[in-house]
């Protein structure tokens, strides 16, 4: 790993731009809102789309500052687009030093490293953050119930979020991990009771926070117990604090009881946010009563955002995780466990589900299971393996991590924005609901049948190679067992997703010569539902370069 | 000879799919009709340029070469050293020969569907297309991706246009099959990183991976009971296909619930991928574990065998009873790969082609007698006979070929492979030699069973419901005549195909040696 050098506070206002986009737009809106005649003409969608634009605009910007124009030899930020045609074709640089900002203003309260940090890996996120948080104000535009509450609290609470998932990309501070994801919790459970006159919706909302405040409590009492084992809040500079400060005799919990406490109490609020056990229970009742849009919203932007806190916690605390070190807690076996038990409790639960959005919150919570599989590749077995070996198999399990997040992206919030079309012309969520559909709305039900395939993870559907890519680095890691779960898990999985596609076509067929009335259906949902159908399928035929993109923006990470 | 042979012969269908999509769908009861009647026109037009195709990969093969032919490599996703591999050799042509015969023939077979006429042909070329490209494919990645890409047409096309219990039969079949393809994802997973110390050096090509497995010192040799566990799992996903016993019981529900020509393609073909599976990845990659196993393979197959042909006697429905006596035709594949001499392996690759050309006839005959009846009981028949001669005829050739009457296809496999068996060396042959035994029982009782149903059906007073029942159609006459001629031809005269095979197969001996031997 490089230590680039932190930035002062002002020198680090280059690097905030997309936040700081973001910022403007939620101010915008929050003004937009006091003015009637902008209010009447919608500017607050418009907002925050061209705000979170901007910000897409930025990060790709940096993005390319370190893939191409930084590794060519220095130069200016900003250099972009003439590389585009490079970027696109995968022609990646080598590493490139990270950039560390808001390390204080110079002379008051300077330390040596930044809050936050710039490199591939935060803006990968940041991209996929950002690309999906568009999709969710694309899917919220028409949506009606939104309108009725308020346009501009909806999309000011959805900003302030985007604001809060980009801060998680990039934290590099304990406090700054413990704020960022605050700021991503506290205007979601707003937008999940956002219909204040639905009891589902309310109650959502209200399991959200009480469940949200249990696990940043546990949150914040293993942060500072960490806090307190090492003295510092930078996560560079745990590993040389734990290694000079701390000698402890083998115990119960590991080697190092109070550092598995602490280690075990902040990956419980990382399972928070991605909905892995045993944080996981809020999730079924929040994304059935919360608005659709937000459900979408929450399904995808802070899992992503948390399983990049939680990769960049791991990578930078706990450096070689194959516990060479006497002072590593025995992070693997706690995630394998919660990996395994949070699939197959996912996907149990959703087979008996009659409810679309809730049995694809069930599938949303067997997806963190499958994920957290590529976090664990570690084994026991790889103590005694070279340590580059060690480090090549958990760089594999990471590469699969990202690859997944970005295939699940984009076929979880196509079922999500599925499911709003269909509610939106036909007004029902239930299985019940969807009989027939192929027949009256055959462009919904086939953009729909690609993701559930590829939430199964059948080829050539990018699920398909996201799934590879997991179990290739368990197979690597020598974990068979768990790949062995994980498989058996995939095809009980495929019970409940092809419940959806029995009553979309194998139901209400219509006899012969019959006609079924066709449903009318907008052209610009069917235009957002085929813009994330057709990445599905061409992402699962061709994904070389998108594996590529993956592999550089792990390059600026330990492992 | 044409560039690109088995990529047109794959693709065409796959791109005829999406053509069908893009046809305009009929507003009004006239326009629907005559667009119901393109989309059929256009099915048979695309599914018989591969048919056209296959002439020119008959000619075009040379038996009497080893190894691949018609190979095309063009890199995928070179991250992953995944290529883009075709090839063939004598155990896939024949195969692919019979796939693009029986597919044309099916697309006949569905003149009748009249529902949703553009999605089912449209998932029939899909399934087309995915067929053949399994045959042809040479990489893991490749052949895994057309393995799966098989099942959700063959899930829709039982699940929409099936009998009474086609959801259940169409969940079943998805789950059993997706269960077995994860095993094999492992496995084919497993083979890739062993294969290579460095990701540079990994591989999913069939054919390095087969060369390494003959290198006594590579890395398949190193933990036996690892790959055994391996071999275990490939086996189970081509078990399932095949289906085997105890893992059959998707077979005689998809059978019964699917439509006619679905039938005809899921039991000549699909079922043949199974074995195909095992012949190509699953014995050459792991010898040692083969040679470990063949013990157990013979007695699958033997078990497979007996069983299959008395649950068939048991059987009151006609199509349940085709469905079981193809599971214990397809336990005789087993039986001579087990016995591993010349005579055993050539008799059940012949057998996959009988068996495939077979019951893709008493299928079609199942529905030729459904569409004018409506049931399938075969008690509720009798005399049929006077009124369907031809039917008849028809039948009883199905039926003869299917009960290894000599002079019909079905024999020439039956009976070479229980003379490997018989002839199986070394200490697999005092067991082996009674597998046989047993399984010679099985001969008796499915005569017993062809014959009984013949007669019942066939024979006797006509049932007085059935006085003005026609006899098939020039259609039907159509579907059925090519596949007859098939079984009487190479019933007669096996040579071409068996030279056809021959060479390959003695590759394929050689390979499964192991490091034993």
């Amino acid at each position: 790993m490089m230590d680039g050098k932190a930035l002062d506070n002002v020198a680090s206002l280059a690097w905030f731009a997309p936040e700081l986009a973001v910022t403007a737009a939620l101010l915008l809106v929050v003004l937009a809102d006091l003015v009637p005649s902008l209010r009447a003409g919608r500017a607050a969608p418009a907002f925050a789309a061209i705000g979170l634009a901007c910000a897409l605009l930025a990060v790709f910007f940096y993005y390319v500052e370190f893939a191409v124009a930084r590794h060519g030899g220095g130069g200016a930020a900003g250099g972009g687009l003439p590389h585009l045609q490079q970027i696109l074709s995968g022609e990646l640089g080598g590493a490139t030093p990270p950039v560390d900002i808001f390390a204080g203003a110079e002379g008051v309260g300077r330390n040596r490293f930044g809050l936050l940090r710039v490199d591939p890996f935060a803006l990968f996120f940041k991209m996929l953050i950002l690309v999906s948080l568009l999709l969710v104000v694309g899917f919220s535009w028409h949506h009606r119930g939104i309108r009725r509450y308020g346009d501009g609290e909806y999309y000011a609470l959805l900003l302030a979020s985007a604001l809060g998932l980009l801060l998680m990309a990039s934290a590099t501070d304990l406090l700054m991990v413990y704020l960022s994801i605050e700021m991503v919790s506290l205007p979601s459970y707003a937008l999940s009771g956002f219909f204040r006159r639905d009891r589902k919706s309310s109650e959502a909302g209200l399991k959200y926070v009480l469940y949200g405040a249990v696990a940043s409590a546990v949150m914040i009492y293993g942060l500072s117990l960490l806090y307190g084992l090492t003295g510092t809040l930078s996560l560079q500079e745990i590993p040389s604090r734990l290694r000079g400060t701390l000698s402890f005799a083998p115990g119960l919990l590991g080697q190092t009881p109070a550092l598995s406490l602490a280690t075990l109490f902040i990956l419980g609020g990382f399972a928070f946010k991605i909905a892995a056990f045993p944080f996981h229970t809020w999730c079924p009742d929040v994304y059935e009563g919360a608005p659709t849009p937000v459900t979408a919203f929450l399904s995808v932007a802070p899992k992503v955002a948390g399983f990049a806190v939680m990769l960049r916690f791991l990578s930078m605390a706990f450096p070689d995780p194959a516990a060479r070190d006497a002072v590593n807690p025995n992070w693997p076996a706690f995630l394998t466990v919660a990996a395994v038990l949070t699939m197959t409790w996912g996907n149990l639960a959703a087979l008996g589900q009659t409810n679309v959005k809730r049995l694809l919150a069930y599938s949303a919570i067997a997806h963190a299971g499958y994920l957290l599989m590529g976090v664990v590749t570690v084994s026991s077995g790889m103590a005694d393996a070279p340590r580059e070996q060690g480090e090549a198999v958990i760089r594999v399990g990471r590469e699969a991590v990202l690859f997944y997040l970005v295939a699940y992206a984009f076929m979880d919030l196509g079922a999500f924005f599925a499911v709003i079309v269909i509610a939106d012309r036909l007004g029902v969520e239930d299985l019940d609901g969807y009989r027939g559909l192929g027949w009256r709305a055959p462009a919904v039900a086939a953009a729909m049948t690609i993701f559930l395939l590829s939430l199964i993870g059948l080829p050539p559907m990018v699920g398909f190679v996201g799934k590879l890519l997991l179990f290739k680095a368990v197979i690597e890691a020598r974990l068979f067992w768990l790949a062995v779960v994980g498989v058996l898990n995939s095809v009980i999985s495929l019970y409940y997703y092809v419940k959806v596609i029995r009553a979309m076509y194998l139901e209400g067929v219509p006899a012969d010569g019959q006609t079924v009335p066709a449903l009318p259906v907008p052209k610009f949902a069917t235009f957002l539902l085929y813009a994330m159908a057709v990445p599905t399928v061409w992402l699962g035929v061709s994904f070389g370069r998108l594996y590529e993109l993956v592999r550089y923006s792990l390059t600026g990470i330990a492992y | 000879m044409i560039p690109h042979l088995l990529s047109w012969m794959t693709f065409v269908p796959i791109g005829g799919a999406l053509v069908l999509l893009l046809l305009p769908r009929g507003h009004d009861d006239v326009s629907r009709r005559v667009s119901n009647e393109a989309v059929k026109i256009v099915t048979a037009v695309v599914s018989a340029i591969p048919l056209i195709l296959s002439y020119f990969l008959y000619t075009g093969f040379d038996p009497a070469r080893s190894g691949m032919q018609f190979m095309e490599v063009a890199p995928w996703i070179p991250s992953f050293n995944i290529y883009y591999r075709m090839g063939v050799d004598g155990i896939s042509t024949p195969l692919i020969l019979m796939t693009t015969i029986v597919s044309f023939v099916a697309v006949f077979a569905s003149w009748g569907i009249n529902k949703g006429v553009k999605g089912y042909f449209c998932m029939f070329l899909l399934l087309e297309g995915a067929m053949i490209g399994t045959f042809c494919a040479l990489d893991m990645f490749l052949f895994y991706v057309f393995w799966e890409l098989m099942l959700f047409p063959m899930y829709f096309l039982i699940g929409i246009w099936g009998g009474p219990r086609k959801e259940y039969a169409a969940i079943k079949f998805f789950l059993y099959t997706l269960a077995g393809s994860v095993l094999l994802l492992l496995g084919m997973l497993a083979f890739y990183y062993y294969s290579g110390n460095t990701p540079a050096e990994r591989t999913f090509d069939i054919l390095r991976l087969q060369r390494l497995a003959a290198d006594p010192e590579g890395p398949f040799h190193a933990d036996p009971a690892f790959w055994m566990m391996v071999f275990v799992g490939i086996f189970l996903a081509f078990a399932v296909k095949v289906p085997i016993v105890p893992l059959h019981t998707w077979l005689p529900d998809a059978h019964v619930e699917a439509p006619t020509a679905i039938s005809v393609i899921l039991a000549a073909i699909l079922l043949k991928m199974g074995i195909y599976g095992m012949l190509r990845i699953n014995f050459p990659i792991l010898p040692d574990q083969f040679q470990d196993f063949r013990f157990w393979l013979g007695l699958i197959g033997c078990v497979s065998i007996v069983y299959g042909a008395f649950c068939a006697m048991a059987q009151s429905d006609l199509k349940k009873l085709v469905a079981y006596s193809s599971v214990s035709h397809m336990g005789y594949c087993l039986l001579g790969i087990a016995a591993l001499n010349a005579a055993g392996v050539n008799g059940a690759v012949f057998q996959l082609l009988a068996h495939g050309m077979g019951s893709a006839m008493l299928f079609l005959l199942v529905g030729v007698v459904y569409d004018r009846a409506h049931h399938r009981q075969i008690d509720g028949f009798g005399g049929l006979a006077t009124r369907m001669p031809i039917y008849a005829g028809y039948t009883s050739l199905a039926f003869f070929t299917s009960l290894g009457l000599p002079s019909l296809m079905g024999f020439v496999g039956e009976a070479l492979s229980f003379i490997g068996a018989f002839q199986t060396e070394g200490e697999l042959g005092s067991p082996m030699r009674y597998f046989a035994v047993f399984s010679a029982v099985a001969i008796v009782i499915t005569a017993a069973y062809f014959l009984w149903t013949f007669q019942r059906v066939f024979m006797g007073t006509l049932n007085s419901k059935y006085e003005g029942i026609s006899d098939m159609t020039a259609r039907e006459v159509f579907t059925l005549a090519p596949l007859g001629v098939c079984v009487l031809l190479f019933g007669v005269y096996p040579t071409p195909l068996l030279d056809m095979m021959n060479v390959s197969l003695q590759q394929f001996m050689r390979m499964v040696q192991g490091a034993g031997q």
